[in-house]
Order: structure tokens, then C-alpha cells, then sequence
């Protein structure tokens, strides 16, 4: 410190400065802060400049009278109170814009299984939410530090379960239900609001709006005072499930101690740590294992596959039809060995895009996780029953969302599966478990048994981000496959339905293994951007008219389509050229 | 509680405050008095200094969603506008006469039981205002709020060593005009 910097840090101490903050001044303007804030959330990012001119208190108090007598005399001259009419989807989003906290209840119904789930969200911000079931339960999710983690309260038990996510950071867990509304403002150009004009709904005088999106459809009501929801309904046949949110409140005044991670006074508390996702995190308590996979088609077939797992990155998978597979995906790059029984051949697949990951089915993961929390998983006991001559206990774990729908029966010694079907349209059922068995490792070598012919073939990169060229390149592959004929229809099954009937019909018994991975490589592009295109059907405006259309037919058009955000279309002519049209100018 | 902690605790704090109300009220209460203070000592005039403040954090809130930084960025952050906000305050000739002259009306009408500390606080207040607003800032943040010449190298936008020369010369200038008010010059 220089002499002038002590001199005046000496002088400036010896001085009574006016410099006490006041409480009165900090209160009101806490209180200012406190009403843009709300301001703010209400009116969104379009107010800054009226915010800046807002800032002085004279243009302010002078405003607000202004507003209030312009109110006043609209009142007067429109001779009443507005009826609702003129309220538009604008002024409902005003209100909901941005985040702010609020409440609903939510009844979901399924409608697969005609089950209906109701429950109240308290959403405190993005990382903390507070759900109420019927029955008393409560889950608790706090992402706003770590370890983040959901608290499971148990009333009538007075048990709590706080389940933690390790190696997942602080993130927002609550982008907002109304998000999506927000999102109808964003693209106008696929969503089209239809003003449904007045109606009472839940007691209150509404405006109602019909939003058809993508694959549902949207309803809101809003209350014609507030503009704020009163009701949203939204039905989402592809998800086979309707959601209704009702009972809204806005701001409402929460008492933070409802979604504190620590369970109230009088709970049992137990943790559980949910596993890691990773491969490296299954692979440590991963028990090798055999079992038999049968699957039974609706059409009547059945598929029988021996499983031997001594990994959760390999295994080896040997089918009634004589194949067998052997992967190894604890490697980089990950490979295929696939063996011809019979015909003695086999084929050696190197994917040089695969990493290390898991392959096999979590079944541990899924069984002790329902066990640990069965509010999570729907987990029913079945009760006791005799199966393969185990006595086990049978649970049936639909999952939520019904993700799952296993039915499990463990022996009720050990706690391992003795048996586990699936029903999902097909059923898949699993027998025969063995655990902790030594796997001879010969039966996992990447080599061809002797006897045997290989053909090796290495599979190109995988295609990030696919174009149009990729488009264009599989409608040529599958043209030369099919004779020269563009698929009826771009649907994968339906293309897959197609080459099998082909090669039926033209006594094609084989493809070759090269044939095979050019197949590959140059479909799975192909998929992803027709999936792309297929993902938005009002925003790209995909049509394909290639079926009865040969390869090299010029004047013939195939298939067009919208870029994102273009005006004009692409169009697909039957020798693969490709050509911009207007609208107006597109085949009727 | 470790800095470690105190540092993700405080980052979380800024990371919540752009949902959260009350985490931004949190942020608010932490801050106030700080800005309040630093706002006082530039203008020496409390009614100012509360309407300088008031102003810097409503201008937080408009532009809190394009702040990106953890808390000790945020504390750079704020001083930054709370400087420019006295600078433009101070910057309008109209109020900085009034605030020397509203200043010199309460300094004469007050009895002066405090004596030589009235003095004294006239003499500086004078002295200061007479520098230039960044010399001001300079001085204030360094000895009134304890800022080290980096950080006042972030709030200002310059460089440690331009800070350092500036306040030299601050001190300089203020010694001189102290020295010769005393004399009566």
C-alpha cells in the first residue's frame, strides 16, 4: 500500500458516512422487484422496451392513471363489461408465456386398459415439483441440487423412500406442461388454433380453443377475466392416453416445506440409489446367465433362441431355425459373428461405429426396481404360485405407462426369475434361467468353427444426419433389389413385406453377405430421413406416388416433399432427378 | 461450509434465480446493501443513492436472462451497473448542482455536532466529485467496497495495471485538492 493509499484509507475512516441501508427502502423496493417479476412472467420478452420506459415513477403513476381512465371510458362506451368474445389466444398466452408457479390436477387415462391415474402437481419452478396422489401418496422431485433425487411419502405406512440418481446433475425436470401451448405460437405454419367462442366449463365463463396438432389435439379453455386456463385437454391417440388438466392456480403462495427432500417427522426414511444407465454400471452386477426366449407371433409362429449371457455386452443367441449369432460389443470396434449350422457358412460382421455398450436385457434392473419402489412401476402381487416346479411369487409390473407389462414369477428362495412373459401384441416368454454359470469362453470367439466358409464384411460409419441424397440413394437400391420397381409404399415393414415376397416369388433364396450390408448401409439412411419427414406431416407435406413406377421413368413423378421452412416443394421424378415446384405446380 | 461448496451453492443460487422468485429475492437481500453502500459513497446523498439502487435492480431484472455467469461474476456484474448508473446520474449536470448544492444546504444547516467529521465529509465529497466519474468509481470500489484491482479491472472493462496507474493518480488529485481547500486555496 502506498503512503496516499494508507493517507486516505486513514482520512475516509475518520469520517460518519450517511451509508446505513434502510430497511423501508429495501422492503419497497423488494416489492417493486417483486411486481415486474410478475409482470414480467405474465407479459413475456415483448414488454422490455415498455419495462425501460416504465422504469420512471412519474411516466409510470402517469400511465396507470391513463390506462385506467382509457379503461373506463372503453367500459362506458361499449356499455358493459366484455363478454368474452373479443378474448383471443394471444391474451391466454400472454399470461402463461413464461414460467411462473402454478398447480393442476392431472387425470390421465389410458386407453389401452381404460385406467384412469389422477394426481396434483405443485410446480415450484423447473427443478422442484410436488405430485399428490388419491390415496395419499406423495412424490417429491427435487432437481435443484445434488444428489438429485424423487422422496416417495407413504402416509399410511408412514414410509418414505428417497431415491436418488447418481451421476445425474441439477437439471430442469419441469419444462412445463404449458411449454407446449407456448409452441402453437411458434409454428403457426402446423398448428392452426380454431377459436371455439364461448362456453361454461368447471362453473366459469370461458373461451374455448381447439388447437389439431401433429398426432392429438389440443383444448383450452380460459377463463374470459383472467385469460388464464381453466381447463386443457389434450388427446394423444398414439400414446394411447388422454390427459385432462384442470383445478389451475397461478402464483399461488406454496409453503416450500411441502417439497423439502427430508420426510416430515414421524417417517421411517430408507434410500435406494438407482443404478447407472451405463454399460459399465450394469456390467458390475451383472450375473451371467442362460435362459430360453420363446416367441409366440399372433399369427401362430414360434421362435425358440437359446440365451447365454456371461456379459451385459456379450452374448450368444442360438436360434431353432439353426442360426446362431454371437456378439461381441464389449470392444470397439463391436462385432457379428452369425453361423449357418447347416449350410456351414459364416459371416463375420465388424462395425466400426459401435462402441462398448450393453446388449442384454435388463431383467435384474427391472424386477428389483420394481420391488423397490412398486408405486413407480404399478408392481401387482399375484401371489403365490407353482411354476416349473418353483414355488414362486408372481408380480405383474405394467409399468406407469404401461412400458413393461411383465409378469414375473421369482422363486421365492432365491428371488431370481423363473419364468417372465411379456404380451405386447406377440408374447415373449422366458424360461429355463440359470445364474451365475461358467460360460465355456469358445463359445464366444469371433471366429468361424472349423468346416466352415467366412466372408467377412465391414459395415461403413452410420450417417448422422442424413440428406436427400440418402433419400434418393435407397429409392435407387431398392428399385435395382425389386427389378427395377420403386417400393409400394416407404413404411419399413411394408418395404421389408415387399423384398420378402419378391424373393419369394422369384425363388431368390439368399442374398449375399456384401449384398446384404450395401442393403443395410444404404437403408438405414434412407429410414432416418423418410422418419424425418414422416415425424411432421403438415410441416413437410410428405407424398410418394412411387408405386406401379419403374426406375428411369423421367416424366413420371414419385414422391415430393416441403423442406423445413421452405415455401417450395422438392420434387422426386422416376429417374431419381430432383426438381423445385411451387405449390400451384404440384400433381393433383 | 468449504469455498467449494460456497461456490456451487452460490452458482445454483444464479441458476435458480432465473426461475425461481424467491431464489431472485435471495439474490436481492444478498446484494442490496452492498449496492446501496457503493451507491452512497459515490453520490453522498441518500435519497439518490436509494433511487440509483432502485434502478440497478430493476435493470438486473431486465437483463438477468442474458447474465451468464456464476456469483462471483454476478458481483462484477452488478457493480458494473450500478457504476454506470451513477456515472449517468451523475453525468446530468442539472443533478449533480443539486446534489453538490442540496449537499452544501444540509452541511450548513446541520449543527455540526459531529464537528470535524462534517467537515471532513464535505472536503471529500467535494474532492470526489470533482474527479472524473471513473476515477470516482476507481477509488470507491477499491477503498470503500474492498474490491481488489482486479476486479475493478472487470467491473470497469480495462486492465489491472491501467487501474492501478489511475488510482495513483485519483489519489494524487484528491490529496491536492484536499490539501488546498484546507489552505483555503
Amino acid at each position: 500500500m502506498t503512503d496516499d493509499e494508507k493517507h486516505f484509507r486513514d482520512f475516509i475512516e475518520s469520517i460518519e458516512f450517511d451509508d446505513i441501508p434502510q430497511s423501508g427502502h429495501r422492503d419497497r423496493l423488494e416489492d417493486d422487484l417483486l411486481t415486474v417479476l410478475a409482470k414480467r412472467s405474465r407479459r413475456g420478452s415483448t414488454m422490455k422496451s415498455w419495462r425501460t420506459i416504465m422504469k420512471n415513477r412519474t411516466i409510470r403513476y402517469a400511465t396507470a392513471a391513463i390506462v385506467l381512465i382509457a379503461v373506463a371510458l372503453t367500459i362506458y362506451h361499449l356499455g358493459g363489461s366484455p363478454d368474452g368474445t373479443s378474448v383471443t389466444f394471444a391474451e391466454v398466452m400472454d399470461q402463461i408465456r413464461e414460467f411462473r408457479p402454478y398447480a393442476y390436477t392431472q387425470t390421465t387415462r389410458y386407453h389401452h386398459t381404460d385406467q384412469i391415474v389422477v394426481r396434483r402437481f405443485m410446480i415450484l419452478n423447473r427443478y422442484q415439483r410436488r405430485e399428490e396422489f388419491p390415496d395419499g401418496t406423495v412424490w417429491i422431485f427435487d432437481f435443484s441440487r445434488e444428489p438429485v433425487g424423487m422422496l416417495q411419502l407413504n402416509p399410511d405406512t408412514k414410509r418414505a423412500l428417497w431415491k436418488t440418481y447418481p451421476g445425474t446433475q441439477t437439471t430442469e425436470i419441469n419444462p412445463d406442461m404449458l411449454a407446449i401451448l407456448r409452441h402453437f405460437e411458434a409454428r403457426p405454419d402446423i398448428y392452426k388454433v380454431e377459436d371455439r367462442g364461448v362456453q361454461e366449463m368447471d362453473g366459469r365463463i370461458t373461451k374455448c380453443f381447439h388447437v389439431p396438432g401433429e398426432h392429438n389435439v389440443y383444448s383450452l379453455w380460459a377463463d374470459i377475466e383472467t385469460k388464464l386456463p381453466v381447463r386443457i385437454e389434450l388427446e394423444h391417440p398414439k400414446m394411447g392416453q388422454t390427459l385432462i388438466m384442470t383445478e389451475f392456480d397461478f402464483d399461488p403462495t406454496f409453503d416450500k416445506a411441502r417439497f423439502n427432500r427430508t420426510p416430515p417427522e414421524g417417517y421411517t426414511l430408507s434410500e435406494y440409489i438407482s443404478k447407472g444407465s451405463g454399460a459399465s454400471g450394469q456390467s458390475m452386477d451383472f450375473r451371467p446367465r442362460t435362459y430360453t426366449y420363446t416367441t409366440l407371433g399372433t399369427d401362430g409362429s414360434k421362435k425358440v433362441c437359446r440365451m447365454l449371457e456371461p456379459s451385459i455386452d456379450r452374448c450368444r443367441r442360438e436360434y431353432d431355425n439353426g442360426q446362431t449369432y454371437i456378439y461381441d460389443y464389449s470392444r470397439h470396434p463391436a462385432r457379428t459373428l452369425v453361423l449357418d449350422t447347416e449350410k456351414k457358412q459364416a459371416v463375420l460382421e465388424t462395425h466400426p461405429d459401435e462402441k462398448r455398450k450393453s446388449i442384454n436385457i435388463r431383467l435384474l434392473r427391472i424386477i428389483e426396481g420394481a420391488e423397490a419402489t412398486p408405486e413407480s412401476y404399478k408392481a401387482e402381487d399375484r401371489g403365490t404360485q407353482i411354476v416349473d416346479g418353483h414355488t414362486t411369487k408372481c408380480v405383474y409390473i405394467p409399468g406407469m405407462h404401461g412400458q413393461y407389462l411383465f409378469t414375473v414369477w421369482k422363486d421365492v428362495e432365491t428371488g431370481l426369475p423363473v419364468r417372465i412373459e411379456q404380451k405386447r401384441g406377440r408374447t415373449l416368454i422366458m424360461t429355463d434361467f440359470e445364474f451365475d454359470v461358467t460360460l465355456d469362453p469358445n463359445l464366444f470367439e469371433m471366429k468361424a468353427p472349423e468346416g466352415y466358409t467366412l466372408t467377412e464384411v465391414t459395415y461403413p460409419a452410420k450417417v448422422a444426419k442424413p440428406t436427400e441424397a440418402h433419400l434418393i440413394e435407397g429409392l435407387r437400391l431398392l428399385a435395382r433389389f425389386l427389378d427395377g420397381a420403386f417400393p409400394k409404399g416407404l413404411e419399413f415393414p411394408k418395404i421389408q413385406q415387399q423384398m420378402r415376397t419378391y424373393m419369394q416369388e422369384k425363388n431368390v433364396t439368399e442374398i449375399s453377405p456384401v449384398q446384404l450390408k450395401d442393403l443395410r448401409a444404404a437403408i438405414e439412411p434412407f429410414n432416418k430421413y423418410i422418419g424425418r419427414l414422416r415425424s411432421s406431416p403438415k410441416s413437410f407435406d410428405l407424398h410418394y406416388v412411387g408405386d406401379g413406377i419403374c426406375l428411369g421413368e423421367a416424366d413420371t413423378v414419385i414422391l415430393w416433399y416441403r423442406p423445413e421452412g421452405a415455401s417450395s416443394y422438392r420434387v422426386i421424378y422416376g429417374d431419381l432427378r430432383v426438381e423445385d415446384a411451387a405449390p400451384e405446380d404440384l400433381p393433383k | 461450509m468449504d469455498n467449494d461448496d460456497r461456490t456451487a451453492n452460490d452458482g445454483r443460487l444464479i441458476a435458480r434465480a432465473r426461475s425461481d422468485t424467491e431464489a431472485f429475492v435471495e439474490l436481492y437481500r444478498k446484494y442490496y446493501d452492498a449496492i446501496f453502500r457503493y451507491c452512497a459513497h459515490r453520490l453522498f446523498e441518500r435519497t439518490a443513492a436509494e433511487d440509483v439502487t432502485s434502478e440497478v435492480f430493476l435493470r438486473v431484472v431486465e437483463k438477468f436472462g442474458s447474465f451468464r455467469g456464476d456469483e462471483p461474476k454476478f458481483r462484477i456484474w452488478l457493480y458494473r451497473i450500478a457504476t454506470n448508473a451513477v456515472n449517468n446520474h451523475l453525468r446530468k449536470a442539472v443533478r449533480q448542482n443539486n446534489l453538490l448544492e442540496g449537499a452544501r444546504k444540509r452541511m450548513n444547516g446541520c449543527d455540526d455536532n459531529r464537528g470535524t467529521s462534517s467537515e471532513r465529509l464535505a472536503l471529500l465529497r467535494d474532492a470526489m466529485l470533482a474527479l472524473k466519474p471513473r476515477y470516482q468509481a476507481i477509488v470507491t470500489l477499491r477503498f470503500f467496497e474492498n474490491l481488489k484491482s482486479t476486479e475493478i479491472a472487470e467491473v470497469l472493462g480495462s486492465s489491472p495495471g491501467t487501474v492501478r496507474s489511475q488510482m495513483a493518480r485519483a489519489l494524487a488529485k484528491l490529496r491536492q485538492r484536499c490539501v488546498s481547500a484546507q489552505k483555503g486555496i
